[in-house]
C-alpha cells in the first residue's frame, strides 16, 4: 500500500496543506521549512498505531504535548487534523481514507481527546467508523482519549490501515553510532531511527533472505564502491556480536577483509538505506540520504532507490528529505515526485510545479534546475557576515 | 506587468551574474529574471547549450559566456553550434572575460581597489588575461585587507583569493557604472544594444 494523498491542518508549521503523493517523494525546501515535520506526521501515525507502546496520548506526549504539535498560527481552530488516502498501487483508485482530528481536553488534566475520527472504505464508499457520533462515545467520553486505530477491538474492519502505519520505518542512520556502540548502548531509541541496531536487524533475518538481500545490495553498491566484494554477514566467534564484512580488493588475497566499523560513513549509510528498502512493506522515510556521500554518488541515489524498490518483495513507498540539488539532477526525477515546501507568514505551504516549470522539464531542464534554482536575491551577500 | 519580459539568465559564475543583472537593469526595459542558472564553468554551459535552445521556446534565454582563449566571438559561436539562433535566445560573449567589463569602469574600479586610475587599462578587452590583471592591480592596493581578500596567497595554485567573488560582486552591485564601462568595453556596449532590442 502507499499513501496517495495527505491533508494536514494545524500540524506544527503547516496551517493547511493538501498534497498528492507518488511512490517516491522528494521533500525539498530551505532550512527550517518543515521537511522533518512533514515526515514526523507519518511517524506520528505510526506511534499511534504500533502494537507495543502505541497510542494517541503517548504519541503526543513524546512530542512534548499539544502545544508543540499544534501549529502556532492556529488561532481560532484548536484542532489538529490529519487525513490520508491509501491505495494499493500508484495510479489506481484509493482504497481507504483515514481522518483524525484531536485537540486538548480544555479542562482537568488537559489530556488529548479525539474530536473526529473517520474511516472510509472507498471501494464500496461506506463509512466504517465515524466518531464521536458513535453511541458508545457519547455514553463514555473517556473513550475519546484513545483512537480506534490503536485498538485491536475497534480496528477489526480496517486493520490493514493500522498495520500499514505500524510498519512504517524512519531512517536517519548515523554511522558513528554504529561504529562506536559504546555511544548509544544505554539509550536505544524506539523504532531505532538512527540505525544503532541495524546489525541486529540483519541478524534476525533468516539466513536465506539475508544472503539474497546482501547479494542484491552488493550488486547495487558496485557502482558506488567499486572495490568492495563479498559483502557478508558474520558473528564474532567469541562474543556472538553480529557484523558485516566485506573484502576490499588488494593484491594479497585475504588481506582486505573489513568490518562495518572500518567501512566508510557513506558506505554504511548506503547499506542502511538499501537494506531498509528491501526489508519492510510499509512506508520508508529517509532523512537526507546524501550526507557523507560524494556528489557523483548522490546523483545515483534516485536510480538506486528505484532499482531497490523494484527488487524488493514489497515495493515500499519512499519519502526522502534533501538539500542536495545533485540528488534531483537525475533525469528520471519527475516534478510530480517533488514536494517543495515554501515558508510563509501563514505557515509553510507546498508549491507544486508551475506550468512553466513543467514545460521547462519537458524541454530538457532537470527538476533541480527547473524547481529548485530560483532567482535568490543575492543570497550570497545576505549570508555573508563580512 | 505591461512590457515586462521574463527571461532565464545563464552565466558561468557569480560575477557574470552580478554584471548581467546590472546590465539588464541599465537597458531601461523591464526585464524579469524568472530563473538564473549559474553553471559553474564553461564546460557545463557548452554541454547544455542544446537544452537552452529547447527551453527558450518556453522561456526566452539570455546566455553570457567568456570568450577566454578563442580567437573571436564568431568562431566561438560556430564551435558551440549557436551560429543561428531562434529569436527567443540571446547568446552574448564577453570579450576575453567578465573581469574585462569590471575593469572597463576605470574610475569606479580604481576607487574600489584603492589604486590610481591611470594604472587601469583603458582598453581592457585587449588584455590577454583580465582576471590576472585585476588581481595584479589589487595586489598593489593601499587597502591591504582588500588585497588579502582578493589576491591568492603566495604560492597558491588558484588564481583568486578567498573572497574574490563576494567582494567583486558587491562592488558591481553597488558601484559599477554601466555607462562608463560601455565606453571602454565594446562587447558590453553591443550586449546592451542587443538587450534593448531583444524580442521587441
Amino acid at each position: 500500500m502507499l499513501i496517495t494523498k495527505l491533508k494536514l491542518q494545524n500540524w506544527r508549521n503547516f496551517k493547511k496543506i493538501e498534497v498528492d503523493l507518488r511512490e517516491r517523494v522528494f521533500v525539498i525546501g530551505p532550512n527550517a521549512s518543515g521537511k522533518s515535520n512533514l515526515l514526523d506526521v507519518l511517524r506520528f501515525l505510526r506511534d499511534i498505531a504500533k502494537p507495543t507502546g502505541g497510542g494517541l496520548q503517548r504519541a503526543v506526549e513524546k512530542r512534548g504535548g499539544m502545544t508543540k504539535v499544534r501549529c502556532l498560527l492556529a488561532r481560532r481552530d484548536p484542532e489538529v487534523f490529519i487525513e490520508v488516502e491509501l491505495a494499493d498501487r500508484i495510479d489506481t483508485p484509493p482504497l481507504w481514507r483515514y481522518g483524525l482530528a484531536f485537540r486538548s481536553e480544555g479542562k482537568g488534566k488537559q489530556r488529548v481527546v479525539v474530536s473526529r475520527e473517520q474511516v472510509q472504505d472507498l471501494r464500496s464508499n461506506t463509512v466504517l467508523l465515524d466518531r464521536p457520533n458513535h453511541p458508545e462515545d457519547r455514553a463514555d467520553p473517556e473513550r475519546l482519549t484513545e483512537t480506534s486505530l490503536e485498538q485491536v477491538n475497534a480496528n477489526k474492519d480496517f486493520r490493514d490501515i493500522a498495520q500499514f502505519f505500524a510498519g512504517l520505518t524512519y531512517l536517519h542512520l548515523v554511522p558513528q553510532l554504529l561504529k562506536h556502540a559504546e555511544l548509544g548502548a544505554t539509550s536505544l531509541l524506539e523504532g531505532d531511527p538512527f540505525g544503532q541496531s541495524f546489525l541486529e536487524r540483519i541478524a534476525k533475518t533468516s539466513e536465506r533472505t539475508r544472503n539474497s538481500r546482501l547479494k542484491k545490495i552488493e550488486a547495487a553498491l558496485q557502482a558506488c564502491v567499486p572495490n568492495m566484494r563479498n559483502l557478508k554477514f558474520s558473528r564474532d566467534e567469541a562474543t556472538g556480536t553480529p557484523h558485516l564484512e566485506a573484502l576490499y580488493e588488494h593484491w594479497r588475497p585475504d588481506a582486505g577483509w573489513q568490518r562495518e566499523d572500518q567501512f566508510s560513513d557513506g558506505t554504511l549509510r548506503l547499506l542502511g538505506i538499501m537494506w531498509s528498502l528491501l526489508d519492510g512493506d510499509s512506508l520508508l522515510l529517509l532523512e537526507e540520504p546524501e550526507l557523507s556521500l560524494n556528489e557523483s554518488i548522490v546523483r545515483q541515489i534516485p536510480p538506486l532507490l528505484w532499482q531497490m524498490q523494484r527488487q524488493a518483495k514489497h515495493r515500499r513507498q519512499v519519502f526522502v528529505t534533501t538539500h542536495s540539488e545533485a540528488l534531483l539532477e537525475h533525469s528520471s526525477v519527475d516534478p510530480r515526485d517533488v514536494l517543495r515546501l515554501v515558508p510563509s507568514a501563514e505557515g509553510t505551504c507546498v508549491a507544486p510545479a508551475t506550468a512553466q516549470e513543467l514545460e521547462l522539464v519537458a524541454a530538457g531542464y532537470n527538476v533541480a534546475e527547473a524547481m529548485v534554482r530560483k532567482p535568490q536575491r543575492h543570497q550570497m551577500t545576505q549570508l555573508s557576515i563580512f | 506587468m505591461a512590457g515586462a519580459l521574463e527571461i532565464a539568465l545563464v552565466v558561468e559564475d557569480a560575477l557574470s551574474l552580478a554584471l548581467m543583472e546590472k546590465t539588464l537593469a541599465h537597458t531601461g526595459r523591464r526585464y524579469v529574471v524568472a530563473r538564473t542558472l549559474v553553471e559553474r564553468g564553461v564546460g557545463n554551459m557548452r554541454k547544455s547549450v542544446g537544452k537552452y535552445l529547447g527551453a527558450s521556446r518556453v522561456l526566452p534565454h539570455v546566455v553570457l559566456v567568456d570568450l577566454d582563449q578563442s580567437a573571436c566571438a564568431v568562431q566561438l559561436r560556430q564551435q558551440w553550434g549557436v551560429a543561428n539562433l531562434p529569436d527567443s535566445m540571446l547568446f552574448r560573449v564577453a570579450v576575453r572575460e567578465a573581469e574585462a567589463w569590471v575593469l572597463a569602469d576605470r574610475l569606479g574600479f580604481a576607487e574600489f581597489a584603492g589604486i590610481p586610475p591611470g594604472k587601469v587599462s583603458s582598453a581592457p578587452e585587449s588584455l590577454p588575461d583580465p582576471k590576472q590583471e585585476l588581481v595584479n592591480l589589487v595586489r598593489r592596493s593601499r587597502n591591504k585587507r582588500l588585497a588579502a581578500e582578493i589576491v591568492p596567497a603566495l604560492g597558491s595554485a588558484v588564481p583568486i583569493g578567498p573572497l574574490y567573488n563576494e567582494r567583486l560582486c558587491s562592488f558591481v552591485r553597488a558601484h559599477w557604472c554601466v555607462d562608463a564601462a560601455m565606453a571602454a568595453a565594446p562587447s558590453l556596449a553591443r550586449t546592451v544594444g542587443r538587450l534593448q532590442t531583444f524580442l521587441k
